[in-house]
């Protein structure tokens, strides 16, 4: 009976793990042979050559960069400011659920039909720069130059901040109301408080949100192809601009080790963050 | 319930909405197309004069119609092709070998190089 | 503690407005008619000190765009078509799918399965720049490079619904199937009749997550179309902006409506989803 019904649940299974295999890991596996080769007409084996001279690449070497200098600032302030606003709801007398769903509504608008107002708030004629005029200061394209990573910081935190309301929200809601009234009684001060109870109890969900905060960090690069399409101004040029690039040259090589490279490093600090979180849970447990 | 009630209403409105205009546009924009007659000019590289077109800078052209893909699938698109013509008068001889697709003849619409138009075909 | 409670309130007010206003402005611009939106928007940049005249409120409200949208130009609606054709079979096929894995995941008794589940939640992870390479070749191998079947397959078997799905179903009493199963019934009828009619909400999330994503979908848009009639209106928006910026408002409102009707009949599930995302083990 039981071996009957193991084998019902695998066929269960089946459909979703072929997929899974056909269409994400194979290939992700064939894509390391691509790595391997020289280049795709004499398929000579060339060991590590492709990732070291993608090393010294120039241009993955700012996409690279780029990329990580936007995680690096993104996923911090938005950690902070959704938390500061999850905090926020938790205090308001009502509306809490409506103030929720309405921060949930830039993740379903698409970009394409909010870009247009990007620009047109950041561009030298924009509203933005008639602030900045009439405090006196010199205007400019924001979108070019050294505030472009500002610009797609905003358009990032402005877009995804929902998603991480509501995860923070959630793991506030699931601290019991007695650890706070127990605080209270023992005279504990707001900050204490928040220290000592919220902050701990809110770790697991904060490794939730430092993980999709960084997932969800590359998909800026949907904002910044449609805003500037396939060569933006070199602070903006991500890793996947790079790899769209290398694809209309079909120079598979650089796009293999270049994915290869950026998959090791995740892969090492999903692993961290991981096992960080088994540490925090442990201790608190 | 009440409020998901509407919105599932409105979305059947909308895709409604979306099916019939749909529908509709695709008829008028066909319908407004031009209709150019086209003739193939035969190997020996006679055409009418009505297909010679005379360019400001210089030079004859013919307007020719290439199938290229557009929103709806194959559509017909004019452009032009420079010849060297012989003689002029009501038939042409071109000089050097006539080209592959049809040649546009007459339209009822204006047209001009990259002009979207609808074909018909004149035998002989 | 009422200081913090009015705090709060103003705070949330002011978030409010500032994620609803582009909403607001892409959807007011689009009752602008062509004269006031060149007076707006098109200005010399060399002439300092102009700007544009961003405002809410169009001084001649009209129809005319919505007019010319729906009776006009063919091509927004057939992209809109495209972005339709795109994302109702992978809904589909999610459902069809990833029900049945998150259930057989749930109650297998296989020694590895945490493993295998793991393989899942990574892949899941990954970023679409990683995964873009595995899906051309793939597409490349099965031919069918340069179709939307290209994003559509890798998009049905995207981990990211076994995962949702598996979440809902954690903690799921197995009493009820044993007892089910002690009747008489069998795996399937135990998945179909019990399990199944409890996955509801969750596959609602499912669903809402999955089309905001595909509907949204730029990336792979991009590689895996040949010419731009063959694009989701999602990418072909930005082109807009250049051919016809005019038309623009209006057509991302259109575009915006399907996303914002399904918002507005499944937010509680969108919200459930995302939190069951962020319960681990």
């Amino acid at each position: 009976m039981k071996r009957k019904s193991e084998f019902v649940l695998w066929i269960f299974l089946l459909p979703s793990f072929m997929g899974l295999l056909i269409f994400y890991v194979i290939p992700f596996l064939m894509s390391f042979y691509y790595a391997l080769i020289d280049n795709m007409s004499n398929k000579s084996f060339v060991g590590l050559r492709n990732f070291i001279s993608i090393i010294g690449n120039d241009v993955f070497r700012r996409a690279f960069f780029n990329t990580w200098l936007f995680i690096l600032l993104s996923v911090p302030i938005g950690l902070i400011l959704s938390l500061f606003i999850a905090l926020c709801i938790d205090q308001l007398p009502k509306g809490k659920r409506m103030s929720a769903t309405i921060l949930m509504l830039p993740l379903i608008i698409p970009s394409g039909t909010i870009v247009y107002f990007w620009k047109v708030l950041f561009n030298s004629g924009g509203l933005i720069n008639k602030i900045l005029y009439t405090f006196g200061y010199d205007y400019r394209d924001l979108g070019q130059g050294q505030w472009a990573l500002g610009v797609m910081l905003l358009i990032f935190l402005w877009k995804n901040n929902g998603y991480n309301v509501i995860l923070f929200w959630a793991g506030l809601m699931w601290i019991p109301e007695e650890y706070y009234e127990m605080a209270e009684m023992e005279g504990a001060s707001f900050f204490q408080k928040f220290r000592h109870i919220t902050f701990v109890y809110l770790t697991p969900t904060t490794f939730v949100v430092i993980l999709m905060s960084i997932a969800n960090s590359f998909k800026v690069f949907k904002e910044i192809y449609l805003l500037y399409g396939n060569y933006p101004t070199s602070n903006l040029y991500m890793l996947q601009h790079f790899m769209n690039n290398n694809f209309m040259n079909v120079n598979m090589q650089n796009l293999t080790s270049a994915s290869y490279i950026m998959f090791l490093i995740l892969a090492v600090i999903i692993a961290i963050l991981f096992k960080l979180q088994r540490h925090v849970s442990i201790t608190i447990g | 319930m009440l409020y998901k009630r509407i919105v599932i209403i409105i979305s059947i409105l909308f895709l409604l909405l979306v099916c019939l205009s749909t529908a509709y546009s695709l008829q008028t924009y066909q319908s407004q197309l031009p209709v150019v007659e086209v003739k193939y000019i035969a190997s020996d590289a006679i055409c009418p004069s009505e297909a010679i077109y005379e360019d400001p800078n210089g030079g004859y052209y013919l307007l020719v119609v290439n199938e290229q893909e557009g929103p709806w699938g194959k559509e017909y698109i004019l452009k032009q092709v420079f010849v060297n013509i012989a003689s002029k008068g009501s038939f042409v001889v071109l000089l050097g070998p006539p080209p592959v697709e049809p040649v546009v003849l007459s339209s009822n619409l204006p047209i001009d190089a990259d002009s979207i138009v609808n074909v018909s075909y004149l035998d002989n | 503690m009422k200081i913090s409670s009015w705090l709060s309130t103003v705070i949330i007010f002011i978030a409010a407005i500032l994620v609803l206003f582009p909403v607001i402005f892409i959807f007011s611009n689009s009752f602008m008619d062509e004269l006031e939106f060149l007076e707006r928007y098109s200005i010399d940049e060399s002439d300092s000190g102009a700007f544009l005249k961003l405002s809410l409120i169009p001084d001649n409200f009209t129809l005319q765009r919505y007019i010319r949208l729906f009776t006009q130009s063919p091509i927004y609606l057939r992209l809109f078509w495209n972005s339709v054709i795109l994302v109702v079979p992978i809904l589909l096929g999610q459902c069809l799918i990833s029900p049945l894995s998150a259930y057989a995941f749930e109650f297998m008794l296989w020694k590895y399965k945490e493993i295998l589940y793991y393989v899942f939640v990574v892949v899941m992870l990954l970023p679409l720049q990683i995964l873009l390479v595995p899906h051309f070749i793939v597409a490349d191998w099965l031919g069918i490079n340069g179709t939307y079947w290209a994003i559509i397959l890798p998009g049905i078997f995207n981990p990211f619904g076994v995962f949702i799905l598996r979440q809902q179903l954690r903690g799921f009493p197995k009493e009820c199937i044993d007892a089910g199963k002690m009747d008489g019934a069998n795996e399937w009828v135990g998945f179909r009749s019990i399990v199944l009619p409890n996955m509801k909400p969750a596959i609602a999330a499912l669903c809402i997550l999955t089309f905001v994503e595909y509907w949204n979908i730029v990336d792979q848009a991009i590689i895996f179309t040949k010419s731009y009639f063959q694009q989701p209106l999602s990418v072909y928006l930005s082109r807009i902006v250049e051919t016809d910026p005019g038309m623009f408002f209006a057509v991302s409102s259109f575009y915006m409506v399907p996303a914002i009707l399904i918002f507005a009949y499944g937010h509680e599930h969108l919200a459930q989803g995302i939190t069951l995302s962020g319960v681990r083990n």
